[in-house]
């Protein structure tokens, strides 16, 4: 009984966690959506709020067409195309996923800007600024690898055996991908694509920062309604809006990923035999994609390089020193502490919520309990950045120690972002311990923390790890809340990038992009070290 | 008839089949026994056109398929999981390969129907591959292999994924179809029962190589070396040949190529000399014992109990019959 | 709202969170003064230094925080209205005063030295010294002569409208810059709006045809002059001051750019600015604050003015340089069309128009919002694909 009860304790920290920072500052966005119907009129009968919805779908539905014909074309070339170099090219194509978007932003601008790389090397024009399709572009770019990495596993997946017999039966390329490919890939497609349409749905930095007011998404609107006018009604109507789609996007999702791959299985795969040609056009393909996403990493590390090496001894010391404190708040080498504390913190609290949800399941094996807790901790996956910043204003805000408290409430928001995966995974793999087990060591009385250590642990060891470093990543990227709710020093890479991106000081925000391209490269490669880098969360 | 000829392939310097021969009789069924790695697929792979040996040939009616494409073999195949086109339905699966020939539409009904009767789906047309059950799934799978009239029927394990019961029946109706249309067939998997559901000969693999050749019940009774009555299913089997067991007990050595020694779970009974053993398991009137590095069965009502030393005599008695078949399948394994 | 439960569960949860993390305190004797960025910096005035100095006491008792524009910190300050962090903000002008006033965020101060300061600035800002004027300036037209040919005699805003002109064009977001309200202000005082009495808004088809002509759009001043300034964007109009000239007369001793307002039948007409610092409502530290308010208005800083802010100082009685009289239009010859929307106006109906500045910035091209037959398209497709598969779950 004692025991049990200590099982039960462990519960209460995450749900504090979830009723403080999420649950209870959401609670206040519908109180004051639904305080007064006047503002739904006066948001639904604006023509401005129409034009943005619709560009707000138009641009996500154009994102996903885009990536996916792309990404699932090169998901294909790198399953059975039999590109040369794949060990290379495969992880390659990850990386750009795992980009802040703002650091993929700013090598899209250089690409693009007059005098940059696009008008010199072809001579022609592209303005990024006020372009809708640049928007669709950059997100485009930026989810191509999400498909292509999604597909390439389904792809390699398809049973051969399938495939075999349907050669046998004389179905020729194209019969066969109709009749067995596309059926067997297709919910895999079809979670790529919502997990594409729920990131450009939510854009905010490469909107806010390119679209100059003429193209919002709905999380830009909640931004300058509630940021710049402080109209708090409208911002909560539209956040109420938008938290609904993502709402039933994620449902879907959730839905469509479970599904996957669960029809066929078994047997081995189906590994067509590629020709010397097919070799080559895959390879040539997967090259090319490579060199679309990767061109906002390289132009912003050639850029760096070159306006380094031009600038002046003084120029290259200031480049940390606190010259800058006007525009960032504060020094840039302090920017750079902050954002690390982030991530190493959203890491440890992240899979500290994740272990004490484990311990709480341990102690109550019920099927309900854990789908109640899988449920409303993937709740916050289908709040915006701009959301949840704005509900923790309206909770928090008008206390008097708000702004000195402010990292807290950066350190919650990035830990929104981040938990849904990371209990998720942790939750997957904590599958895998068989119920017996927990029986025993129950049993033979060993309280909680023992059985986690003795036989959850091992168990759970590599996805905990995996899923610090992927918390880390998605604090470091993030760029909405913080960007909405810093104040004075508290400010990260990502949005000292953003406060930068318009201002005359080039070198800065490029050695903060290079850094972010940096830490996400060699995350990865930790990641891929452990042999578990898996997009689908 | 199907008939193989010395049969070669390799992967870079590893000489995986290394001159397989055998033939097929007209209307029969082979199968080919082997472990998982002792190059049973790569033959199949080899007949079905996915691999092309190094050297060798295979014959169908005395022609050569080596280099033929795979839709040119006239083949059908039945494959382990319960695969079937998974947006198609029922009566779109059998037809599948009918289609593809570009058979006329009447044609595809009149075959699929008379397939479908054949194989006792023909009340599931309708229904789509995911709510059929494991048995159903298989029907369809063999309707579907024979719809475009094969010369030869190749089936991977093709019960494996399927309970005991559904096993059994589904093996009864496979062998009615088969013997009905006089098909001759490749049946390719590891399990001995399965072998003894559905064979007219047998072709035990080791290495990419024949180890023995026969009918079920020659292999069966007169197993060539220790692998091949592994692989058969024989129980007691001695792993470490103690001179003291084989002198207590009287053992023959069996064997024409590699000799090993073995005991009939019948023969074996509790005395007061022999062979000391201990008791691991006791269920519905079979011991399961332990000694000197074999565990060994033991047919016994007397209530043993678990942990228990106990002397074991041999007395070497005609077979009883009713007690082995009800038996092989849990001794077996053992 | 239940803030007072909602504060107790924050309470166990900052517990829980901060288990071994020492809580800053919010520190009450120091002064803390929001701004903007570009406050007195070019080529850069330490005021807090030079204050310190002057009240005596350590430098690192003054806190600045520095915003991007004005509408910033206004927005900033209001939204912690129940519990100010500042004491003075300095940089409200005599547009975003109406708002500051009607969110009630400052308390009215009447510095020692006032009766120095020009009168007129004192009444077109707060009569009541809700804030104190401490410089002022008249928003521009502001062009690169060796990028771009000049406008000519006479100018009035519709030779903004050329596309010619409108895409060399930076103007700054008047959501968030003050800047841009400025300028928001100046062209609804040109045109007219129907809140003035006009029959129609013609103010909102001069910024349709600047975003149709691809003017660019900027968060704030000190964007836009980076743009201004960066060669390869080929941005060499902007909408900044009328002293912006004399930048680079004062320092360098010539000037390659021009400034002007409209003008007509040789009379200037412009648009007035008056920025102004206050006390918040709250502020924990008061005396401090006032003092800081009399010290901005005194000899000492007014003189830096000219020299580092680049506006005209709200103290009279310093000298305006030459190098202001060798390149600017001398703000007596202008007319100001403040007069023109009066405060109260601009109280009640500066939410309406920005409301349809942004509706009409952002509708000016149908680009990139597909019509009807996309979306029409689209849900066809969707429904086509679920009616099939309905079919086949109903076949089955």
């Amino acid at each position: 009984m004692i025991m049990k009860l200590g099982g039960q304790f462990w519960l209460f920290p995450p749900l504090v966690f979830f009723l403080a920072f999420y649950y209870l500052p959401l609670f206040m966005v519908f109180e004051i959506a639904m305080s007064s119907m006047f503002a739904w009129q006066k948001v639904l009968a604006s023509s401005l709020f129409t034009r943005f919805f619709l560009f707000t779908i138009y641009q996500a539905i154009m994102t996903t067409i885009f990536a996916g014909v792309i990404g699932t074309v090169a998901g294909y070339a790198l399953a059975h195309g039999k590109p040369y170099g794949k060990r290379i090219l495969s992880p390659a194509l990850t990386v750009p996923f795992l980009l802040p978007p703002i650091s993929i932003l700013v090598g899209f601008v250089l690409f693009f800007e007059p005098g940059g790389i696009l008008t010199s090397l072809f001579g022609l024009k592209f303005e990024v600024f006020g372009n809708p399709w640049a928007i669709i572009l950059a997100h485009t770019l930026y989810n191509i690898s999400v498909f292509a990495k999604m597909t390439e596993s389904a792809f390699k997946t398809e049973p051969g055996d399938l495939h075999l017999i349907g050669e046998m039966q004389g179905a020729n390329f194209w019969r066969r991908l109709k009749t067995i490919t596309l059926p067997y890939v297709y919910p895999t497609i079809l979670a790529a694509s919502l997990i594409t349409f729920l990131y450009a749905f939510n854009s905010f930095a490469i909107v806010l920062l390119i679209g100059e007011v003429k193209y919002q998404t709905l999380e830009v609107m909640i931004y300058i309604r509630t940021r710049l006018r402080l109209d708090f009604m409208s911002g909560a109507v539209i956040s109420i809006i938008q938290l609904l789609i993502n709402m039933i996007v994620v449902v879907l999702y959730l839905r469509y990923s479970r599904k996957e791959g669960a029809e066929t299985e078994g047997g081995e795969y189906y590994q067509p035999i590629a020709t010397r040609s097919i070799r080559l056009a895959s390879t040539a393909f997967i090259l090319f994609i490579l060199i679309l996403t990767w061109f906002p990493i390289i132009s912003t590390f050639i850029k760096f390089f070159q306006s380094y090496e031009h600038a002046t001894t003084i120029q290259r010391k200031q480049l940390l020193s606190g010259t800058f404190d006007y525009l960032l708040g504060t020094s840039p080498l302090r920017v750079i502490m902050n954002t690390i504390g982030f991530a190493i913190s959203t890491g440890i609290i992240g899979i500290s919520i994740a272990v004490m949800i484990v311990l709480f399941l341990q102690s109550s094996h019920s099927e309900l309990n854990q789908y109640l807790i899988s449920f409303f901790t993937i709740l916050p996956m289908a709040t915006s950045g701009i959301t949840i910043s704005f509900a923790i204003l309206l909770l928090f805000g008008s206390d008097r120690n708000f702004s000195s408290l402010v990292w807290i409430f950066i350190l919650a928001a990035h830990l929104l972002a981040a938990l849904p995966f990371v209990i998720r995974s942790v939750l997957t793999s904590y599958g895998y311990v068989p119920e017996e087990m927990l029986g025993v060591s129950e049993m033979l009385g060993a309280d909680a923390v023992r059985t986690f250590r003795k036989i959850v642990y091992p168990f759970i060891k590599k996805s905990l790890t995996v899923a610090f470093l992927f918390a880390s990543a998605i604090s470091v990227g993030e760029f909405g809340a913080t960007y909405y709710l810093s104040r004075g020093e508290w400010i990260t890479v990502s949005t000292a990038i953003g406060k930068l991106f318009n201002s005359r000081y080039t070198m800065l925000p490029l050695f903060f992009a290079s850094l972010l391209s940096l830490l996400a490269l060699s995350l990865f490669m930790i990641i891929e070290g452990f042999g578990e880098f898996d997009l689908k969360v | 008839m199907l008939e193989i000829r010395d049969l070669h392939i390799s992967f870079g310097d590893k000489h995986v089949i290394r001159g397989f021969s055998t033939s097929i009789p007209n209307g029969k069924i082979g199968v080919l026994l082997g472990r998982s790695g002792s190059g049973k697929s790569t033959i199949l792979k080899m007949i079905t056109g996915m691999l092309n040996p190094d050297y060798g040939e295979i014959l169908v009616d005395g022609i050569n398929i080596v280099g033929t494409p795979i839709s040119k073999r006239g083949l059908g195949f039945v494959p382990q999981h319960q695969l079937l086109f998974p947006g198609l339905n029922v009566f779109e699966n059998l037809a599948y390969g009918l289609k593809s020939q570009k058979w006329g539409r009447e044609e595809i009904k009149r075959r699929v129907s008379e397939i479908a009767e054949l194989v006792g789906v023909d009340h599931l047309l309708r229904r789509h591959p995911r709510n059929l059950s494991g048995g159903e799934r298989q029907r369809v799978a063999l309707g579907r292999a024979l719809a475009t009239y094969p010369k030869i029927l190749l089936m991977d394990e093709p019960f494996s994924s399927l309970d005991e019961s559904e096993r059994k029946k589904l093996a009864l109706v496979f062998r009615q179809i088969q013997q009905e249309l006089g098909i001759t067939s490749v049946h390719v998997t590891h399990s001995s029962q399965e072998a003894a559901l559905l064979s007219d000969k047998i072709v035990v693999l080791e290495n990419g190589v024949v180890v023995q050749e026969g009918n079920y019940r020659e292999v069966r009774r007169f197993p060539k070396s220790k692998t091949v009555a592994k692989l058969m299913g024989i129980p007691n089997i001695l792993e470490n040949e103690s001179q003291e067991i084989i002198k207590a007990w009287k053992l023959e050595p069996k064997g024409e190529e590699e000799k090993f020694f073995q005991v009939n779970p019948w023969e074996l009974k509790r005395g007061n000399m022999g062979i000391e053993c201990k008791v691991i398991a006791v269920t519905e009137g079979i011991a399961f014992l332990y000694t000197d590095g074999n565990f060994l069965s033991m047919i016994d009502d007397s209530g043993l109990n678990v942990g228990q030393k106990i002397k074991v005599e041999r007395h070497p008695e005609k077979e009883e019959i009713g007690k082995v078949s009800q038996m092989q399948s849990r001794v077996g394994k053992f | 709202m239940h803030t007072a439960k909602l504060t107790t569960m924050l309470g166990i949860a900052l517990f829980l969170l901060s288990i071994g993390m020492p809580v800053p305190q919010a520190q009450n004797d120091k002064l803390v003064i929001y701004t903007y960025d570009s406050l007195l910096a070019d080529p850069g005035y330490d005021f807090v230094g030079n204050f310190s100095q002057f009240a005596g006491i350590p430098k690192e008792n003054i806190k600045v925080v520095k915003f991007e524009d004005a509408g910033s910190i206004l927005t900033r300050a209001i939204a912690e209205k129940d519990s100010p962090v500042a004491d003075v903000l300095i940089g409200i002008d005599n547009v975003m005063v109406h708002q500051a006033r009607a969110a009630g965020i400052l308390e009215a101060y009447k510095p020692n030295g006032a009766e120095n300061l020009r009168q007129d600035l004192i009444e077109s800002l707060a009569s009541d010294y809700l804030l104190t004027p401490y410089d002022y300036g008249v928003f521009a037209v502001w062009y690169d002569e060796s990028r771009f040919s000049g406008f000519g005699n006479n100018f009035s805003l519709d030779a903004l409208r050329n596309p010619e002109v409108a895409s060399k064009l930076v103007v700054e977001n008047p959501q968030i810059s003050s800047v841009g309200l400025g300028f928001l202000l100046w062209s609804i005082a040109e045109y007219g709006a129907t809140a003035l009495g006009n029959s129609s808004d013609t103010w909102l088809d001069f910024w349709s045809d600047l975003a149709k002509n691809d003017a660019r759009l900027t968060p704030s001043w000190g964007d836009a002059l980076d743009l201004f300034f960066d060669a390869k964007a080929n941005r060499s109009i902007m909408i900044s001051y009328t002293t912006s000239p004399a930048y680079g007369q004062c320092n360098y001793g010539e000037d390659t750019t021009n400034a002007i307002v409209s003008k007509k039948e040789g009379k200037y007409t412009g648009w007035f600015q008056i920025e102004g610092l206050g006390i918040t409502k709250g502020s924990s530290n008061k005396d401090l604050a006032k003092k800081f308010v009399d010290w901005f208005i005194s000899d000492e800083l007014q003189s830096q003015i000219y020299g580092n802010q680049y506006m005209y100082p709200a103290l009279e009685t310093v000298e305006t340089p030459q190098c202001y009289v060798d390149s600017t239009i001398s703000k007596d010859d202008i007319v100001p069309l403040n007069s023109k929307i009066s405060g109260e106006l601009i109280n009640q109906t500066l939410d309406t128009w920005l409301a349809e500045w942004e509706e009409t910035w952002a509708n000016a091209t149908s680009n990139g919002v597909p019509g009807f037959s996309f979306y029409l398209s689209i849900s066809s497709i969707i429904a086509i694909v679920l009616i099939a598969r309905r079919k086949k779950v109903l076949k089955a």
